[in-house]
């Protein structure tokens, strides 16, 4: 019957969210912005309902010196986390490896009131119940002269699902114009 | 719901060309992401970005790679565009082409733009894998990027896709 064709048409519509088209597997969650006062950032209540997540971020800190950047999950300050990086500084290229740390390393950021330390952090299967989880960034850090490029994995050793994500800095607080911004993709 | 991922616009050559430009790029996105598989017409290609049309020595970038047989470091400073991995050549490896990415920070910001850069190049036997973060040292909005080849030109099929991303 028409009219049922008509109706079914228009249904379809309204649930693909609109005549433009259909919904984005890829949504923002939250953005954090640094106070200048804390050198520490918390995502909180994370929606199980992604297949990923993925941070990315653009960061600074007021310390004065460089300091490093660290990822926790669900506040968890416990020897439960691995992480394996690959870096380069411009002159060598150097691997590390830590296991029963309290945190993953993310990279340094480097003391500059002109550029910044740039993260994207990805992880895979962050609700999952059943899995530890696998963190993977790529980051870094230019001051046309100094330093350096990342690729870290790092790993929770934790079947619960991830809640929350906490990223701090080893000194210093973030400035004002470091952002954080937190996205969900959709399996 | 505002799309937080979406295409803003795509290049695939029809012939030859030795650049590819985006222009007119909206500011209303918090960071930009280029997607690209290219080859080259000869060889000795080392293709290089840059932004706002701008050729001064304003760019720079530090490198980490590897060639299948050892890795290695590499820093350059004060160029005149961001430097990205040797192309395929189109007389080896055939239908390959090179993928490279570019991930540009708050570039409607008004500070300096740091950039992540993938390049992956495999030719069964030979190739190089790399990741590089990239400096362009000013404070204006980016709304024009260029990627220009060194030598010779991109070859026919090269795509380019210019993404933006917005955050809540």
């Amino acid at each position: 019957m028409w009219w049922a064709a008509l109706l079914n048409s228009i249904v379809s519509v309204l649930d693909s969210g609109g005549a433009g088209g259909g919904g984005s597997s890829y949504e923002s969650i939250a953005t954090a912005t640094g106070t200048g006062s804390s050198g520490t950032i918390t995502f909180s209540s994370i929606p199980s309902t992604y297949k990923s997540l993925q941070i990315r971020s653009l960061v600074n800190t007021n310390a004065g010196a460089n300091a490093y950047l660290m990822l926790q999950v669900n506040g968890d300050t416990g020897t439960n986390y691995a992480n394996h990086g690959l870096h380069g500084d411009g002159t060598t290229a150097s691997a590390y490896g830590n296991a029963s740390d309290t945190k993953i390393t993310q990279n340094l950021i480097f003391n500059s009131s002109t550029s910044f330390g740039v993260q994207i952090i990805d992880i895979v299967d962050y609700a999952s119940t059943t899995k530890n989880k696998t963190v993977k960034t790529v980051s870094g850090d230019d001051l046309n002269g100094s330093g350096r490029i990342y690729l870290n994995s790092g790993l929770w050793i934790n079947t619960a699902a991830i809640t929350s994500i906490t990223l701090y800095s080893t000194s210093g607080s973030f400035t004002t114009t470091s952002t954080f911004a937190l996205y969900g993709i959709k399996g | 719901m505002a799309t937080t991922y979406e295409p803003i616009a795509t290049t695939t050559l029809g012939s030859a060309a030795a650049t590819i430009t985006f222009s007119s790029i909206p500011s209303t996105y918090t960071d930009l992401r280029l997607v690209w598989t290219v080859r080259s017409t000869a060889g000795s290609n080392f293709p290089t970005v840059r932004f706002n049309n701008d050729s001064g020595s304003n760019y720079s970038w530090i490198r980490v790679y590897g060639d299948g047989t050892s890795a290695a470091s590499q820093a350059n400073t004060s160029r005149s565009g961001i430097g990205i991995l040797w192309l395929t050549e189109v007389s080896s490896a055939a239908d390959t082409f090179n993928l490279l990415t570019l991930d540009v920070f708050s570039y409607a910001g008004s500070t300096y733009k740091t950039s992540l850069t993938t390049a992956s190049a495999d030719k069964n036997g030979s190739g190089t894998v790399e990741r590089a973060v990239a400096l362009w040292q000013s404070t204006s909005a980016i709304n024009r990027i260029d990627l220009t080849a060194s030598s010779s030109t991109f070859a026919a099929g090269t795509t380019a896709t210019l993404y933006g991303i917005k955050n809540a």
